[in-house]
């Protein structure tokens, strides 16, 4: 068979690229491993509503939650609540990925699920064909012009096709998160706990579902550790905070670090999401970043395929360009916010949250996030106690 | 005693996360059980230490 495009994973990042081929007329084939988009779901499902309207207006089957208020719990209990003015969600991945990936078919582009791709083979960087195998049995040669690879954190696709996609144990965090029913909790509430007792380097997260159920996973740094610390850790909080909870799913994961420009493009196969690595460092935010960059790998490819663009070379103002000109500094600040994030001490954490209730009694929330916040109070991190006192 | 790499494919989530931590791309997730070429592999660990769930192990690997 022969397509125009074919695009490896049926994720938000593949799906998004998919929408943008299909809809400008071009045949695009979308492959998925699994049996349908959305399984297994590897993710807190949160996501900030400003950045997701941007790119797609929401269905409320795709909303399990929507969130107006954000609590650090710093490791001696203190805490701090804020009140956000954008809001974001908790998603259902399942339902979400699932129509996303409708969409692109919508548009005309095909979708094949229970299928792997085996290699990508080409001559210099210029690839032409992709072997598939089907979970049914049987594999087929597929020809395009142009391939996105959107597999996820694994990136296999980049690295059949020479790219250096190793992630260094040292940076980056093992996740695990289970589903729990059957508790109590406020459905309009994030929760973040830090310290290093609670997650080294890292943070412990409740996301609700619903007033009776939440993701509550953990995401700690495995370097010198061992990655089965954070189901020990996970556990430990459950039964002290949640001892009622039903366990109801169990998801892993990875949060490997920003790499800039390091892990877009080889020739014709674009890179995107989290197999490019295009995730927030200190929070593994991804949903957004994954959507943009599927985007613009899509419009990029469209751009190729209709011969506006003469040399593939020529794609990079494209993509991954749009995509680092609006999202490179930020993701870049993440990256170096988490390297100082992972040398905060216990006390640290404690004085954070105390200066964080003072910013917040004094300062509004209006398109404040997360990292642009710690970024200013790490920032201060040496005269921290100094700057509580001043503000005091 | 020659040591193996052993997968629990019962408890392994399919989180893929070991696969780009595998400095010899022994790692491979295929439509619902997590692999390694035997060749391959080379018993550095890593994947080990990085699991979440502890679904890889070493063990001794016993001639019968």
């Amino acid at each position: 068979m022969r397509y125009d495009a074919v695009v490896v994973g049926a994720g938000p990042a593949g799906s998004m690229a998919a929408y943008e081929i299909a809809s400008a007329g071009h045949s695009v084939l979308m492959l998925e491993k699994h049996s349908r988009p959305g399984i297994p779901v590897c993710c807190a499902e949160g996501v900030g509503s400003r950045g997701l309207d941007k790119l797609i207006k929401p269905r409320p089957e795709w909303i399990s939650a929507v969130i107006n208020r954000v609590r650090v719990i710093a490791p001696d209990g203190s805490h701090t609540t804020v009140t956000l003015s954008g809001g974001g969600y908790v998603l259902d991945r399942k339902k979400f990925d699932y129509d996303l990936a409708g969409r692109a078919v919508e548009a005309g582009g095909r979708l094949e699920c229970g299928t792997i791709g085996l290699n990508l083979t080409g001559h210099n960087n210029h690839f032409d064909t992709i072997n598939i195998q089907r979970s049914s049995g049987g594999s087929e040669k597929i020809e395009a012009r142009i391939f996105i690879a959107a597999d996820g954190v694994e990136s296999r696709i980049a690295r059949m096709a020479g790219m250096d996609t190793l992630v260094e144990l040292d940076e980056v965090e093992t996740l695990l998160e289970y589903r729990l029913e059957n508790i109590t909790v406020s459905p309009d509430l994030i929760e973040f706990y830090v310290g290093n007792k609670v997650a080294p380097k890292g943070y412990l997260w409740v996301f609700p579902k619903s007033g009776s159920s939440a993701n509550i996973g953990i995401g700690i740094i495995t370097d010198g550790a061992r990655g089965d610390d954070a189901m020990r850790l996970l556990d430990t909080f459950v039964d002290q905070h949640y001892p009622g909870g039903v366990v109801t799913e169990k998801m892993g994961g990875l949060t490997p670090k920003y790499r800039s420009k390091g892990q877009f493009r080889l020739g014709n196969l674009l890179v995107a999401g989290d197999a490019a690595r295009a995730l927030d460092s200190l929070t593994g935010a991804g949903i957004v970043n994954a959507m943009m960059s599927g985007r613009y790998a899509g419009l990029a490819a469209v751009e190729y395929l209709s011969g506006r663009i003469g040399h593939i070379d020529d794609i990079d103002r494209f993509y991954p360009g749009c995509f680092l000109e609006e999202k490179d500094e930020e993701l870049s600040r993440y990256r170096r916010l988490k390297n100082m994030y992972t040398r905060l001490e216990d006390d640290d954490f404690i004085d954070i949250v105390k200066a964080l209730k003072i910013h917040f009694a004094e300062n509004s929330t209006d398109g404040i996030n997360a990292g642009k916040l710690l970024a200013r109070i790490i920032k201060t991190r040496p005269r921290l106690i100094r700057l509580v006192r001043y503000i005091l | 005693m020659p040591v193996i790499l052993v997968i629990n494919n019962s408890i392994c989530l399919q989180c893929g996360g070991c696969v780009p931590l595998c400095p010899e791309d022994a790692l491979f997730l295929t439509f619902d059980h997590l692999k390694y070429d035997t060749d391959l592999c080379t018993l550095c660990g890593i994947c080990i230490r990085f699991c979440p769930v502890a679904a890889i192990s070493e063990e001794d690997r016993i001639a019968i």
